[in-house]
């Protein structure tokens, strides 16, 4: 992230536990932030540092998703919590809008090679957490 | 070859029965038991029950590339990671999707969905065109919609009634393909005369539409 200085223009797509803490973070270090969902009581999760813009809407709707000015974003984050949805936002926002960068939660691991074929950067929760599980079991077992 | 329905409940019964009729091989997959159960009854179908997203549920299907794909389910989102999984993991080109959101034909087809039907614009054209005229006597879209045909009959009030087609100001973006007037055929030219009855068949874009109907028909 070399423009830190201007600050980067993120959308956070799903306001949920991972989004909130998320976008709240990013815009509370400077940089420009829309989040979208479609629940209106997920907004309740971001913190009070949050100054970004919150759209009410579903993002697999492009009418929504272009209420967020998508085809501007340096980076899109899909972090809900349903793949299917992280992969339409994310093959839209990379194939159809052009942005650059995009990372998507992805949860079930059988998805993640679909999720790169089409270029997109995958962060697995469910991965991150067995292998940290892993580490901790195989570290207990050594000592 | 076979055909593979993924989801949808009364339109997949039907289609399912009408392709068995003809002697394909079909397979159905769909995430709900019951409908899985009913649908055994009454099809001699191969029915897979699960999630047609999941890698897994689709593995069981022994994919051949030239096999046809038909995707029904109710939300585009699932909709389009099957699609795509079907692409790039089996190399199924012909894969047939319903798309909810009429703004979505586009992303289908950029993503390389050759077949994204939407039955809400086709419904949609469908009601407005029954709104515009009475002289409409058919109206067909084609291309999901980016090109029409229309076929209407010239009422005595026509303001172009009389006319010669050069001197009829129809937009650039239609065409009018042939006349039909008592029962012959005319191949419209520039000087062929507009008369009250004709049967006009008129290819145009549908943007066009709502003019040249008010050209040939009136308000």
């Amino acid at each position: 992230m070399k423009k830190k200085a201007e600050g980067l223009y993120i959308i956070v797509v799903g306001c949920g536990k991972i989004g909130s803490i998320v976008a709240s973070y990013m815009s509370a270090s400077g940089n420009n932030v829309v989040v979208i969902d479609n629940r209106e009581a997920a907004f309740d999760n971001l913190s009070e540092e949050f100054t970004g813009f919150k759209i009410l809407g579903d993002a697999t709707e492009i009418v929504h998703l272009r209420e967020t000015k998508i085809e501007r974003a340096n980076v899109v984050l899909a972090l809900t919590g349903d793949d299917n949805t992280n992969f339409m936002v994310s093959t839209v926002a990379k194939q159809y809008f052009g942005v650059k960068e995009v990372i998507a939660r992805v949860n079930d691991p059988d998805n993640e090679d679909i999720f790169r074929e089409f270029d997109i950067e995958v962060v697995s929760p469910t991965a991150l957490v067995a292998e940290k599980i892993i580490q901790r079991v195989d570290a207990g077992g050594q000592s | 070859m076979k055909i593979v329905i993924i989801g949808g409940y009364r339109i997949a019964y039907h289609l399912a029965r009408s392709m068995i009729s003809k002697g394909y091989h079909v397979y159905i997959v769909n995430r709900d038991p019951q409908v899985c159960q009913e649908l055994a009854k009454k099809l001699s179908a191969i029915i897979i029950n699960g999630d047609g997203s999941k890698k897994n549920i689709l593995d069981q299907i022994e994919f051949s590339p030239n096999d046809i794909v038909v995707i029904l389910t109710n939300t585009d989102r699932d909709s389009l990671i099957i699609s795509q999984m079907i692409k790039k993991y089996y190399h199924v080109e012909r894969i047939v999707t319903l798309v909810n959101d009429p703004e979505n034909i586009d992303i289908f087809n950029r993503l390389g969905v050759k077949v994204a039907i939407s039955p809400t614009s086709l419904l949609s054209q469908t009601i407005q065109s029954l709104l515009l005229v009475e002289e409409m006597e058919e109206f067909f879209p084609v291309e999901e919609g980016k090109l029409v045909f229309l076929r209407l009959e010239i009422p005595e009030t026509s303001p172009s009634a009389g006319k010669k087609l050069r001197d009829i100001n129809l937009p650039n973006e239609c065409i009018i393909g042939g006349i039909l007037r008592q029962n012959n055929v005319v191949i419209p030219r520039g000087e062929t005369d507009l008369l009250p009855g004709d049967r006009v068949f008129i290819i145009c874009e549908p943007k066009v539409q709502t003019q040249v109907i008010k050209h040939l028909v009136g308000e």
